[in-house]
C-alpha cells in the first residue's frame, strides 16, 4: 500500500460504528524502516493511533476496537516523529555519499506489519532497508551501488 | 557515481546529517597552502537570509560529499570556526589565484579551482584546475604536481602556455 493513497483514509471505531478521524500522517521510525503509528485528525487532543493498536489497515477504513486506542505522543521521540515537517512526501532523497537520488513522491508500505517496502523518487525505488535517516530536510540511505533508475 | 568534483561548486550546498536534517550550507571552502589539501568548510545558516555562523566543517569529519549535499554524521561534527581558520591562516589560506610554474620556468597560468575524488574518505584533492593566459582551461593531476608553496605550483616539464 501506498502512503499517499492511504492518507485522508477514515478511522472507524468498530464498537461503535462511529467515525473518530481521518489519516492525517505517518509517524516513521527510520531506524527499523517501519511505520509505529499514525497522526490522526480527530476533534480532541488524542491523535496517535499507535500501530499496534490498530485492528487493521483496510483498503477503505482503517478500524480500531475502542476509541480508546488514540492517545496523546507518548514521548519526546513520538512526539517528534509526528512532526508534519517529517512528512516523507517531497523530502530530498540522498544516498550517504552525498549523491542525490531524487524526490520522494510515495512510500510502499506493507499494511499489515507497518514495515515500509520501498520509497519511491521519479528516478528510483528505493529498498527501505537502506533507509539510515529522515529529517526534517531529507531521507538519507545507504549504499545503494548496483540500483538501477526505474 | 564516481564523478569529480571541483571545489568551487560547493558553496551553498546543504550540511545534511544522516538522520536527514539540514545543518548548514557551505559558505567558502578552506584550503591548506602549503600542501594544497582540503582543510574543510565554513558556514552559512540555510536558507534566504542566511548569515555566517560561528561553527565550521573539518574535512576528516565529512562522511561524503555528492551532488546534492555534503554529509556527517551528526550535529558534532561542526567545531568552532577558530579551529579550523587558525590552522589554516597558519600555513596561508588558499591555493586558489596561486601561479603555475613548470620545472623549465614557464608560467602555465592561475589556479582557479580544485578538484576533489569523492570517494575517497575523507574526500582529497586530486587536482587543478588552471586558466592560462589565452583563456584556456586544463586540468593537471596533484600527482603530476612537483611542489606546492604559499605563491605557486610547480608541475613537471616544459609546457609552455604561450606555444
Amino acid at each position: 500500500m501506498r502512503i499517499r493513497e492511504a492518507r485522508k483514509r477514515p478511522v472507524v471505531n468498530t464498537s461503535t460504528a462511529e467515525t473518530v478521524g481521518h489519516v492525517d500522517g505517518f509517524l516513521i521510525e527510520a531506524e527499523t524502516a517501519r511505520i509505529t503509528g499514525l497522526r490522526v485528525d480527530t476533534d480532541g487532543p488524542a491523535t496517535i493511533l499507535p500501530w499496534d493498536r490498530l485492528a487493521a489497515f483496510g483498503p477503505d477504513a482503517v478500524t480500531v476496537a475502542d476509541a480508546s486506542a488514540l492517545r496523546a505522543p507518548a514521548d519526546p521521540s513520538e512526539q517528534r516523529r509526528s512532526d508534519p515537517a517529517l512528512d516523507p512526501i517531497g523530502k530530498l532523497a540522498i544516498e550517504e555519499t552525498g549523491n542525490g537520488l531524487g524526490t520522494v513522491s510515495d512510500v510502499d508500505f506493507d499494511p499489515d506489519s507497518g514495515a515500509l517496502r520501498a520509497v519511491i523518487t521519479e528516478v528510483y525505488e528505493l529498498p527501505a532497508d537502506k533507509l539510515l535517516g529522515l529529517g526534517n530536510y531529507a531521507m538519507v540511505f545507504g549504499d545503494i551501488r548496483g540500483l538501477t533508475p526505474a | 557515481m564516481s564523478a569529480l568534483l571541483r571545489a568551487g561548486d560547493l558553496p551553498g550546498c546543504p550540511v545534511v546529517t544522516l538522520a536527514g536534517e539540514r545543518l548548514a550550507e557551505i559558505k567558502d571552502v578552506v584550503f591548506d597552502r602549503g600542501s594544497g589539501d582540503l582543510l574543510g568548510f565554513t558556514l552559512n545558516d540555510p536558507g534566504f537570509f542566511s548569515g555566517t555562523r560561528s561553527d565550521a566543517l573539518p574535512m576528516e569529519n565529512v562522511h561524503g560529499i555528492g551532488d546534492a549535499a555534503v554529509v556527517v554524521a551528526g550535529p558534532h561534527a561542526l567545531v568552532e570556526v577558530d579551529r579550523l581558520l587558525t590552522a589554516a591562516e597558519r600555513r596561508g589560506n588558499d591555493v586558489l589565484a596561486d601561479r603555475v610554474l613548470t620545472e623549465e620556468g614557464a608560467d602555465v597560468g592561475e589556479v582557479v579551482d580544485v578538484v576533489l575524488d569523492p570517494t575517497h574518505r575523507p574526500p582529497k584533492v586530486v587536482g587543478y584546475e588552471v586558466e592560462a593566459e589565452d583563456g584556456h582551461t586544463i586540468t593537471i593531476p596533484l600527482k603530476g604536481a612537483v611542489a606546492v608553496s604559499g605563491e605557486r605550483l610547480v608541475v613537471p616539464g616544459r609546457g609552455n602556455a604561450h606555444s
